[in-house]
């Protein structure tokens, strides 16, 4: 597991000529992108751009039609599955879960990668699950049914059990989606805590001012291509929400935090 | 939020600062207990049931006639509690074999359901959803009339195999294979198998050889022998026990297929080995029992209130709730209406469809 | 309680009640030609297992389903009448060996199959017969002028279903049938040989127990306690051991039959399910062989159409007779 540690400490995830099609539509072709160590990156664009795609590309749950996406110069689909899932954590989209499991038995699964098939958890495992409902703030939720949790809470719990799963990637789609806003800041807050602990966070994220407050690398896509990647406040610009979205867009600076902030006119407005 | 106690990957020691008190998880251990509990009232209830039908037979004659066959012994004529030839033959032949063979198809049929509910992500799922106990059906109602030369069992199975591939091609071929798509597909297995079963019957039948196949089609226990525990048991420890030991793996498709493979699963391959094995285990219920409904779709919501979703303590639990129901509804089915018996299915169908719709409300209510 | 008089005087006051006028001539006769005193008993009506039929006439072309109906007919000498014959439950018994009947189908015909046949009256040996998917319901079929008629025994609307089966509703059967078609003597004379037949019969007086098993492997399907299974039974001094079962026929626990271990076991013959295929299931399965009249053999033969209510009913409980009398005496 050190080998881990070293990984996450390099930070070198990198996808190469990746493309992704389904059936005969392309929704991603020759992505390059680097995905820094210690940082969180945001995956921008609009609805279609294959946001999701790549996250899943990335997570290895997909199989790229070419291309190859490599961890500290291994491609990643080399590994073992179990190898890699004690490398990558992946938070789908949220997914309404109406079985009744407990707080604790969800982030159990994050240890899966950890035993053999058929072993039951260890008192270690156990520790574990607890440590991590600590670091996402919901100790003494262990016990509590899934289903009875806010939605911020929920998200918390998944990321509870990326964070189970002892990896130095964690790739999140839409991780803010349906929360209110002091659950976006609380989610957010807590990726940047865990790129300032080492670890590699990517987010697919839709909501251009929560990339530009919380997201320190962003790679926009568009039509199944990177269009712009590199240091949030270099690379999101007025002209390039414009060409992407079709949007007019003002930079500002937040008076209360000092990142950037977009103001947006209307779509048809010159 | 603090940070400080994130551990790197790599550290081994645990951290520290959790008293161990706290380790427990509130709620796992309660859970756990619920398989050994349920395994008692299994023990209980075959014993129990084995004193009830239409010939009186006491719970002394049986320990007396179980124990004269563990010896070896003959019974002595002049004892009053022992019992005649024939009526150890019902003992013994008739109704032995017929319980525990409802306790292996009610296992079966309920973890068959369990495991398909927790594949598909759909609460609704159960053998009938996929297809598998039409194709079973019609695999065994073709060896009844048309006289296929295949033994029965074998012919469910090849039926619910075929069922499950047919169903899952169909779901591959509108695009990749989703819960709902997968839903929909066996909704058209199911109905073309059902309707194949029908023509058969109505085509082939004659005089009043159709009641032996209707009995059939409502799942009955009645004339179930040796044979027919020997199929069950068989189909269990062949499927059943590995998929009961599957149950960690299962828990991982509980935030889907991606998540699935995010935990370093093997997605495509387990679904369709838990699937195939599911395919067996129904195929042989279904080969000795007819199609028995409600029970896949029943238990597994019944018994996750008792246990929660973990499917390690579900599976064990609800294969052996699956037990104790189906030998009580078969006791009501051959005792109720005695000497008359009425299929076991319209048993479980009475009991299941008011419990279903209990179940569905205490969900609403919940949410 | 089968004297013959006594049947006699019966079945005239119901003919006398049944058609509100003159009644026919009461006293057998020779055996006249179909129709030959037809035109004046008719208009005729009916009621027949709860629907009024109607005969303006004698009917010309029947269709009849199962084999009570066809064998009903050939023995009004009637045979000519038949334009289609279909269902049948197995060969026509020696008696009507050369009669040459045109066969409609294997199995239940369609209502067009039946209606191609432009029959004036389909006869049907159950009311399941007569379904849309099968010869067509009654009233359909009476709308297009086509009578149709179900073999009483086979009644199973309160009031009209046998509680229980008796021969003199047999007998009744056969008178009525004989007024449908104006051959009330030949009806007349056949109830009084089957009647003569029965009284000759002598029950067996040893108090055996016995199981009329029809068909089923699983759950057995046997003859209960109020139709034709009972009634032959206890013709021949047999006590049916599922008599308690309100039902001409019904399904049975094996374990019931296991406790009541009857003494004889009666078998259909069917070509679909043969006697020895039962005797085989009976020996193979472990329970079941442990039965006493499976242990010592004792099985009677009963052919399938011999265990419908019909003009057959009285032969079927001869041979049961002679059957029984072969049989040897229950080990001690």
């Amino acid at each position: 597991m050190s080998a881990a540690g070293s990984i996450a400490a390099a930070g070198e995830l990198r996808a190469h000529g990746l493309s992704y099609s389904a059936g005969q539509r392309v929704i991603l072709s020759g992505i390059e992108c680097a995905l820094p160590g210690s940082a969180v990156t945001g995956l921008l664009g609009p609805n279609g751009a294959g946001k999701s795609s790549l996250l899943r590309l990335i997570a290895a749950v997909l199989k790229p039609t070419s291309g190859q996406v490599s961890l500290a110069g291994t491609d990643l689909r080399s590994m073992k599955r179990k190898v890699r899932a004690q490398h990558l954590a992946f938070v789908d989209q949220q997914v309404d879960v109406d079985v009744p499991l407990s707080v604790a038995d969800a982030v159990l699964l994050g240890r899966l990668p950890y035993r053999p098939a058929y072993a039951p958890e260890t008192t270690r495992d156990e520790l574990i699950v607890q440590r991590s409902l600590a670091q996402v703030g919901l100790e003494g939720f262990g016990a509590r049914r899934l289903d009875s949790l806010s939605g911020g809470e929920r998200q918390r719990v998944h990321i509870a059990r990326a964070l189970a799963q002892e990896t130095g990637v964690l790739l999140l789609d839409e991780p803010t989606n349906h929360l209110d806003l002091s659950a976006q800041a609380g989610v957010l807050d807590l990726l940047r805590g865990l790129a300032l602990g080492g670890s590699t966070v990517v987010a697919a994220l839709h909501d251009i001012n929560l990339t530009a407050a919380y997201c320190d690398h962003v790679i926009v896509l568009a039509g199944g291509r990177v269009v712009a990647s590199g240091e949030t406040a270099s690379t999101l610009t007025p002209g390039l929400i414009r060409s992407v979205y079709g949007v007019p867009a003002v930079r500002l600076d937040n008076p209360l935090t000092g990142r950037p902030v977009f103001a947006f006119g209307g779509r048809d407005q010159r | 939020m603090s940070l400080q106690h994130r551990a790197r990957p790599g550290d081994g020691a645990p951290p520290t600062g959790f008293p161990s008190a706290a380790v427990r998880r509130a709620g796992a251990r309660p859970a756990a207990l619920v398989p050994l509990a349920l395994g008692g009232v299994l023990a209980v209830s075959v014993v129990l049931a084995l004193t009830i039908g239409p010939a009186d037979i006491s719970l002394l004659q049986v320990a007396r006639s179980a124990a004269d066959r563990v010896a070896g012994t003959s019974p002595a004529g002049a004892d009053a509690a022992a019992l005649s030839s024939v009526q150890q033959a019902i003992l013994w032949e008739l109704r032995l074999p017929r319980l525990l063979t409802a306790a292996f198809v009610g296992a079966g049929l309920a973890l068959s359901g369990a495991v398909m509910q927790a594949l598909t992500r759909n609460p609704l799922a159960d053998p009938y959803l996929l297809g598998l106990s039409s194709g079973a059906s019609l695999g065994a109602v073709s060896v009844l009339l048309l006289g296929a030369a295949v033994v029965l069992p074998v012919a469910a199975f090849a039926g619910a195999m075929a069922a499950l591939v047919l169903t899952l091609s169909l779901a591959a071929a509108a695009g990749s294979i989703n819960p709902s798509r997968t839903v929909l597909a066996g909704l058209a297995v199911s109905s073309a198998a059902s309707a194949l079963t029908s023509f058969i019957i109505f085509f082939s039948s004659k005089g009043d050889s159709y009641r032996e196949v209707l009995n059939w089609l409502l799942g009955s226990l009645a004339g179930s022998t040796w044979t027919s525990v020997t199929i069950s048991a068989a189909a269990f420890l062949l499927a059943g026990i590995p998929i009961l030991l599957s149950g960690g793996l299962l828990d991982g498709f509980s935030f889907g297929d991606n998540a699935a493979g995010a935990l370093g699963l093997n997605v495509p391959v387990l679904r369709w080995v838990l699937l195939a094995g599911t395919a067996v285990l129904t195929g042989a219920m279904v080969s000795v029992s007819g199609s028995i409904g409600f029970v896949g779709l029943i238990l597994p919501h019944a018994v996750r209130l008792l246990t929660g979703a973990r499917h390690r303590v579900l599976l064990p639990a609800v294969a052996l709730a699956g037990a104790v129901f189906l030998v009580w509804a078969d006791t009501l089915a051959r005792t109720v209406f005695e000497p008359r018996e009425i299929p076991v299915g319209i048993v479980t169908a009475l009991i299941g469809a008011p419990v279903f719709a209990v179940l569905l409300w205490r969900r609403k209510a919940q949410s | 309680m089968f004297s013959t008089t006594r049947y006699l005087a019966t079945a005239g006051a119901l003919i006398l009640l049944a058609a509100g006028c003159a009644g026919p001539s009461q006293t057998s006769s020779p055996v006249e030609p179909p129709g030959g005193t037809a035109a004046a008993g008719y208009p005729a009506t009916i009621d027949n297992c709860g629907t009024q039929v109607t005969f303006e006439a004698a009917p010309e072309r029947v269709v009849t389903i199962k084999s009570t109906a066809t064998e009903m007919l050939l023995s009004l000498g009637l045979g000519s009448t038949i334009v289609g014959s279909a269902f049948a439950d197995g060969p026509l018994p020696d008696a009507h060996a050369d009669a040459r009947i045109p066969v409609l189908s294997e199995q239940l015909p369609g209502t067009e199959a039946t209606l191609a046949l432009e029959p004036d009256l389909v006869y049907g040996g159950w009311e399941s017969n007569f379904s849309a998917e099968g010869a067509g319901d009654r009233a359909s079929l009476e709308a297009l002028g086509v009578r149709t008629y179900v073999s009483p025994a086979a009644c199973k609307a309160e009031g009209y279903k046998p509680d229980p089966l008796t021969f003199d509703s047999i007998f009744d059967d056969i008178t009525e049938m004989g007024r449908i078609f104006g051959v009330e003597a030949r009806a007349d004379l056949v109830v009084s040989q089957e009647a003569d037949k029965l009284a000759a019969i002598t029950p067996d007086g040893s108090g055996l127990s016995a199981l009329w098993y029809s068909s089923g492997e699983k759950t057995p399907y046997v003859g209960a306690g109020t139709g034709a299974p009972q009634l032959l039974m206890e013709t021949v001094g047999l006590r049916n051991v599922a008599a308690d079962i309100d039902d001409s026929w019904s399904a049975m626990s094996w374990e019931a039959v296991a406790a009541a271990d009857p003494d004889v076991i009666v078998l259909v013959d069917a070509a679909w399910n043969t006697a020895q295929q039962k005797v085989d299931h009976l020996t193979a399965n472990p329970a079941t062989a442990k039965l006493r009249a499976v242990r010592e053999s004792r099985y009677l033969t009963v052919p399938f159409a011999g265990g419908e209510a019909g003009v057959r009913s009285v032969d079927t409980a001869r041979s049961l007779e002679d059957q029984l009398r072969l049989l040897d005496p229950l080990d001690p």
